[in-house]
C-alpha cells in the first residue's frame, strides 16, 4: 500500500486549538509519513482564515491543499452541526497525486469558470477523477458542470456545493491557505487511483406533473401560471408565510433525468430544493441553476425510510465488487439531511449505517452541503437532498 | 326486439374519473401536510429532547461537582455545545477598580455606570438582537471579548455570580465575576434563538445553573467556615491544654516555693543556732582538753550534718547562695566523669557524651556539681540490678522544657538518663518536694532533687523529667549559655567594725578576730555601726547583711560615701543580691553562714590580708544530701 490517508477532527472554539488539534490528530495516525494532499472542511463559526493558515503551519508546505466551508462536518461515524467543527483529511501517497486547482470567477459566470478550471486540468496527466467544491449560494453550478464536462475528458467529476451555517449568507473555498467565496475549487485526482462514486435521494413523487412557467436567474417565479410559493403551500400545513427549516426538509422537486423523461418516478428524477423565498412574488430561489421555463418538474416529499435505504444502497455500490477497502470515502450529504431532518440522531442515520457497510477503519470524511455533485447518466449533474457517496481506490 | 344500448356515455365515466382523481390528489394533499404537520412536531419534540437531556446532563454534572469552578465550567460547555453558543467566557469584575478581566488576563476599563449596570444584575440576563441592550453589552464587552468587536453577535447570556467565597475574599474588592456567552450571525439555525420556545428553556438552564454556582458558593463558604471553627476549636482545645499543664506547673512551682520559703526560714534559724554551736564546740574542744574532745568532736559531727541538711533545704528554698561564674559545662562534666564511675559501681555503664564547641553556661560551680552528683546518684538507686547511664551536654532543645516560653537558644542541656526502674507519675508529681523519698528509710534524706531545683532555679534555669515505668528516666537541665567565659574572681583585702544584730554570732566572730590580734569595735546594727565608723574611722568591716532598720549592704554604702576605700566581709545566711546584682567589689568578701571557725578565720585573714595560718581540715558544711 503506497497510499496512507488518516482523519482528524476538532470541536474547539478557538481557530488555531481546532486547527492544531485536527491536522495534528490526522498526521499522528500517518506513522510519520509526510503528507502529501490536505483536505478540510470546517463550520462557519471559525474565522476560516485562521484555520487553515494554522492547518498549513501543521502540514507543512509540501502538501497540495483544498476544501471548503461546509453547514457541518462528517468524520469518523459522527455528523457535527455546530458552529465549531472542522475535520482534516491528510494523504500520503506515492501513487495518487491530488493537486488543488481554483477559479474565483464561478459565481460571477459558472462557465467561464469551468473553462479555466478545465484549461489548468487538462494540462496534468493520468487524471482519473475531479473533485468539485463550488461556492454554496452563487454561480450555475448545472451550467458550471455541462462546460467541465465538455472541457476535461473525466467522467468522474464529483463533489459538492460548500455551505455555510444556513443562513444563506456566504460560503467559502480553501485553495492553499487562502480562503475565498464565489470561487470553484478543483481536486484533481491523478495516478494510480479510481474514484467510484454513487448518489441517492430518497424522495417520492406526489401530485401531478408540473411544468415551470417563469424563471430566471435561478428564481423559479411561476408553477403552472401561479407563484410557486403557493404551489408549495398545497402541502405545508396550515398557512405558512415563509420557507422555514420545516418546510425545507418536508418538499422539493424533481425533474426528469432526461427530457421528456417520467416524473412519476422520483427515481428517474433529480432532486432540487429551493432556498429562499421572495415574499412579495412567491418566487422561490433554487440554487444549482438549469430551472427554465418550461421545465417539467413533479412536487417531491422526503421518506426517512427511504432516504436511508438508499443510502446504504449507495455504500453497497461503490463498494461493490471491490477486494480491497478503500483508501478513503468521501461523502457530500445534503444540509437537510442532517440534523435539520433527524435531529439529534443524525449521525446515527445518515452516517453509521454507511460505515458499518464499508468498514468503520476506512478514513471518512465530508460535509453538509447546499448542493451534491456526481454523475448520472454519465453526466456530472447538480442535486439537492442526495448524498454522493466516493470512494477512492488505489489501483496497481 | 332491438338490443339494449349497452355503451357506456364518456362524459360520465371520465368526470368520474376526474373527481375520483382530484379526491386522490386532495387526499394526498392532507396525508403530506398532516406528514409536514408530523416533522414539524416531530422535530420540535427532538429538540425538546435534546434540550431535556442537555439539562439533565447539566444537573448530573452539577450535582456530582461541588466546585463553583467546575459548575461554572459546566455551565459554560453546556452553552457551547447544547445550545451552540459561538463561546462563553468567565470575566473577573472588579468593582472598585471598574475593570473587567478575561481568562487570559486582559484586563479592560469599564465605564463606571456600566459597571454598577452589571454589578446591579441579579439574575441571568438574555439580550436577544434588535434590542438596545444587546449594542450597548457588546460595545461594553468588546475591550475584554475581542470576538464581539469583529462579529456582532445576535444573542448574549449574561450570568453574574460571586467570584469567590465571601470569607476568602472580603477584603478584596475583585467580588463578582460574570459568564458571558454569545452567538453570532453565523449561528446554526438548528438553536433557534431567538425563539421562545429556546429562550425559555435558555432561562431555566441559566436559573438552574445560577442556583447551582451560588449553592456551591454557599456552600464553600459553610465548609471553609467549617474549617475555621474545627481550627480553632483544635486550637482552643490546645490552649486550654496548656493552660491546664502551665496551671499545674504553677500550683507545683508555688507549692515547692511556699516548701522553699519555710525550708529557708528554719534553716537560717537553724544555722544560727549551729554556728553557736559548732564554733563553741570547737572553742570549747581546742581549749578543754583531751577529757571533752570525744564529747565535742561528736556534737561538731552532729552539728556539721546538720548544717549539711540545713544547707541543702536553703539551697532548696534558694536561700543558699551559689556564685553564678562562667562555665565550662562540659569540663565540669567531664571532670566529674571519672569520680561519677566509681561512685554508681561496675554494675552500671556510664556514657558521657559532651557536644563539640558548646559554649559556657553560667552557674556555680559547686551547684552544677551537685545537681550532676545527684542526678547520677539517683539514677543508680533506680538500677539496683545494673544497667545503663547516660550523660549528655549539648544545646537545649524545644522538647527539654514543658510549655514555650522558653528560648531553648538560650540555654545549654546536661541531660542524665538511665535505664532504671521509671517512676509513677504521682512520684514524678512530688519528685523536688524536699524530705520526699522512694528509697527505705534511712538511705536517703529526700533532699537530693529538691537541691537540684534549688540550684537550677537558682540559676535561672529550668528542668524536665520524662520517666516511663520499666524503661527509666531522662532528667534535663537546662542552664543559660554565658555572656563571656571569664570566671569571676574574688579579691581579698585587714581592720574591723563588727555589726551583727545576733549577740552569739557576734561574739564568736569578735573571738576569732582577736585571736588574729585584732580587737573590733562591735555595732549591734547599722546605724550604731555608721555611728561608730564615722567616730573610730575603722578601714575594715566585718557586717551580717539582713538586720533590722538598716542592712549591711546599705550601711556600707552609706559608709563609703565618706570612706570609699573600706574593705568588707558580709556574712549571711540569706540570699545575697548583691551577688545577683554583678557580683561582690573587690573590696569586698562574702561569707555564708552557717560556717565553721576555720573559715571565719580564713576569710578573716583574708580580708585583713594576713598570711594564712595552717588551720585544722574541717569537713565542708554543704555536703550533699
Amino acid at each position: 500500500m503506497t497510499t496512507a490517508v488518516s482523519v482528524g477532527r476538532s470541536t474547539l472554539r478557538d481557530p488555531v486549538a481546532a486547527a492544531r488539534e485536527a491536522a495534528t490528530s490526522a498526521r499522528k495516525k500517518l506513522d510519520g509519513k509526510a503528507p502529501t494532499f490536505a483536505l478540510a472542511f470546517a463550520t462557519t463559526g471559525y474565522p476560516l482564515d485562521t484555520l487553515c493558515r494554522e492547518v498549513r503551519t501543521v502540514v507543512g508546505p509540501g502538501a497540495t491543499f483544498g476544501g471548503c466551508s461546509g453547514e457541518g462536518i462528517i468524520s469518523g461515524d459522527a455528523s457535527n452541526e455546530s458552529n465549531h467543527a472542522v475535520a482534516v483529511l491528510l494523504m500520503a501517497s506515492t501513487s495518487i497525486q491530488v493537486d488543488v486547482v481554483a477559479s474565483e470567477s464561478y459565481a460571477r459566470d459558472s462557465a467561464v469558470s469551468a473553462k479555466e478550471l478545465g484549461e489548468k486540468i487538462r494540462a496534468m496527466r493520468d487524471v482519473f477523477a475531479v473533485m468539485v467544491l463550488t461556492d454554496g449560494l452563487g454561480g450555475d453550478c448545472t451550467a458550471f458542470l455541462q462546460t467541465l464536462a465538455r472541457e476535461v475528458p473525466c467522467p468522474n467529476i464529483v463533489g459538492g456545493a460548500a455551505a455555510d451555517a444556513m443562513v444563506f449568507e456566504k460560503t467559502f473555498q480553501f485553495v492553499g491557505e487562502r480562503v475565498l467565496s464565489g470561487a470553484a475549487c478543483a481536486l484533481v485526482f491523478r495516478g494510480q487511483g479510481e474514484l467510484r462514486y454513487s448518489v441517492s435521494h430518497g424522495c417520492s413523487a406526489i401530485g401531478p406533473e408540473r411544468t415551470v412557467t417563469r424563471a430566471a436567474g435561478g428564481w423559479v417565479q411561476e408553477i403552472d401560471g401561479r407563484p410557486a410559493w403557493s404551489v408549495f403551500k398545497e402541502y405545508l400545513d396550515g398557512d405558512p408565510q415563509d420557507l422555514n427549516a420545516d418546510g425545507i426538509v418536508h418538499l422539493c422537486i424533481g425533474t426528469p433525468l432526461e427530457a421528456g423523461g417520467d416524473t412519476s418516478d422520483a427515481t428517474k428524477c433529480v432532486i432540487r430544493t429551493p432556498l429562499a423565498l421572495d415574499k412579495a412574488t412567491g418566487a422561490l430561489m433554487f440554487p444549482g441553476g438549469g430551472l427554465e421555463a418550461g421545465q417539467r418538474i413533479r412536487m417531491t416529499r422526503r421518506d426517512a425510510d427511504r432516504i436511508r435505504q438508499t443510502a446504504v444502497e449507495c455504500a453497497d455500490s461503490v463498494s461493490h465488487g471491490q477486494q480491497a477497502r478503500p483508501s478513503a470515502v468521501f461523502q457530500f450529504d445534503c444540509a437537510g439531511r442532517g440534523k435539520v431532518m433527524f435531529g439529534s440522531c443524525a449521525s446515527d442515520e445518515i452516517v453509521k449505517p454507511l460505515q458499518e457497510r464499508m468498514s468503520a477503519e476506512v478514513p471518512w470524511i465530508g460535509f453538509h452541503t447546499y448542493g451534491e455533485i456526481a454523475p448520472l447518466r454519465g453526466e456530472p449533474r447538480y442535486h439537492n437532498y442526495t448524498v454522493a457517496l466516493c470512494a477512492l481506490y488505489e489501483r496497481a | 326486439m332491438s338490443e339494449p344500448d349497452q355503451s357506456v356515455t364518456p362524459g360520465p365515466a371520465l368526470d368520474q374519473h376526474a373527481r375520483e382523481k382530484a379526491e386522490l390528489e386532495a387526499q394526498i394533499r392532507r396525508l403530506v401536510q398532516t406528514e409536514h404537520r408530523l416533522t414539524r412536531t416531530r422535530l420540535s419534540l427532538d429538540r425538546q429532547l435534546s434540550r431535556l437531556q442537555s439539562l439533565a446532563e447539566m444537573s448530573l454534572e452539577l450535582a456530582r461537582d461541588d466546585e463553583p469552578a467546575s459548575i461554572v465550567e459546566a455551565g459554560r460547555k453546556i452553552l457551547l455545545e447544547a445550545l451552540e453558543f459561538d463561546d462563553a467566557v468567565k470575566l473577573s469584575a472588579s468593582v472598585g477598580a471598574s475593570t473587567l478581566t478575561a481568562p487570559d488576563g486582559t484586563t479592560a476599563a469599564i465605564d463606571p455606570t456600566a459597571m454598577r449596570e452589571l454589578e446591579s444584575l441579579h439574575g441571568p440576563l438574555i439580550v436577544t438582537a434588535g434590542q438596545h441592550d444587546l449594542e450597548s453589552f457588546t460595545t461594553l464587552l468588546a475591550p475584554v471579548i475581542p470576538p464581539l468587536a469583529t462579529r456582532a453577535p445576535t444573542a448574549m447570556v449574561i450570568l453574574p455570580f460571586r467570584l469567590v467565597a465571601v470569607e476568602h475574599d472580603v477584603s478584596c474588592d475583585t467580588c463578582g465575576a460574570v459568564l458571558v456567552a454569545w452567538t453570532t450571525k453565523t449561528a446554526s439555525f438548528h438553536s433557534e434563538l431567538p425563539s421562545a420556545e429556546h429562550l425559555s428553556f435558555l432561562t431555566l438552564m441559566l436559573n438552574q445553573l445560577q442556583r447551582a454556582i451560588n449553592n456551591a458558593l454557599l456552600t464553600k463558604d459553610l465548609m471553609a467556615r467549617g474549617d475555621q471553627l474545627a481550627s480553632a476549636n483544635r486550637q482552643l482545645q490546645a490552649s486550654l491544654a496548656e493552660l491546664a499543664r502551665a496551671q499545674t506547673r504553677i500550683v507545683k512551682s508555688q507549692k515547692l516555693e511556699g516548701m522553699g520559703r519555710l525550708a529557708g526560714g528554719l534553716a537560717h534559724d537553724f544555722n544560727n543556732l549551729l554556728t553557736v554551736i559548732l564554733t563553741n564546740a570547737q572553742y570549747a574542744m581546742a581549749n578543754g582538753g583531751p577529757a571533752v574532745e570525744e564529747d565535742l568532736t561528736d556534737v561538731i559531727d552532729a552539728a556539721k550534718r546538720a548544717a549539711g541538711i540545713s544547707r541543702s533545704l536553703l539551697t532548696f528554698g534558694r536561700r543558699q547562695e551559689g556564685v553564678p561564674v562562667s562555665l565550662d559545662l562540659g569540663a565540669v562534666v567531664t571532670e566529674m566523669s571519672k569520680m561519677l564511675r566509681h561512685l554508681i559501681g561496675e554494675d552500671i555503664a556510664l556514657t558521657v557524651d559532651v557536644a563539640p564547641g558548646i559554649p559556657f553556661v553560667m552557674a556555680d560551680r559547686t551547684g552544677l556539681e551537685q545537681v550532676l552528683l545527684n542526678l547520677v546518684v539517683n539514677a543508680r538507686d533506680a538500677m539496683p540490678g545494673g544497667g545503663k547511664v547516660s550523660v549528655e551536654c549539648r544545646w537545649a532543645r524545644p522538647d527539654d522544657v514543658e510549655g514555650g516560653s522558653v528560648n531553648v537558644t538560650d540555654f545549654l542541656a546536661l541531660s542524665v538518663t538511665d535505664t532504671g526502674t521509671g517512676m509513677t507519675e504521682e512520684t514524678r508529681q512530688k519528685l523536688f518536694e524536699p524530705f520526699f523519698t522512694t528509697k527505705p528509710v534511712g538511705q536517703g534524706t529526700g533532699l537530693g532533687l529538691a537541691t537540684v531545683y534549688g540550684v537550677v532555679t537558682q540559676a535561672n534555669g529550668h528542668i524536665k523529667v520524662k520517666s516511663e515505668l520499666g524503661s527509666g528516666s531522662t532528667f534535663t537541665v537546662l542552664f543559660p549559655v554565658a555572656a563571656r567565659h571569664v570566671e569571676v574572681s574574688r579579691q581579698g583585702a585587714t581592720q574591723v567594725l563588727l555589726v551583727e544584730d545576733e549577740p552569739a554570732i557576734r561574739r564568736v566572730v569578735a573571738r576569732v578576730l582577736r585571736g588574729l590580734g585584732v580587737e573590733p569595735i562591735e555595732a549591734r546594727d547599722g546605724r550604731e555601726a555608721l555611728s561608730l565608723a564615722k567616730a573610730n574611722g575603722v578601714r575594715y568591716v566585718v557586717t551580717d547583711v539582713v538586720m533590722p532598720s538598716l542592712s549591711g549592704v546599705d550601711m556600707v554604702q552609706q559608709l563609703r560615701t565618706d570612706q570609699a576605700d573600706v574593705k568588707v566581709l558580709f556574712m549571711s545566711g540569706h540570699t545575697f543580691e548583691r551577688l545577683d546584682q554583678g557580683g561582690l567589689r573587690d573590696d569586698e568578701l562574702f561569707l555564708r553562714k552557717p560556717f565553721t571557725s576555720e573559715e571565719l578565720e580564713r576569710r578573716l585573714q583574708q580580708l585583713l590580708g594576713q598570711p594564712q595560718k595552717h588551720l585544722r581540715s574541717v569537713p565542708a558544711l554543704n555536703s550533699a544530701g
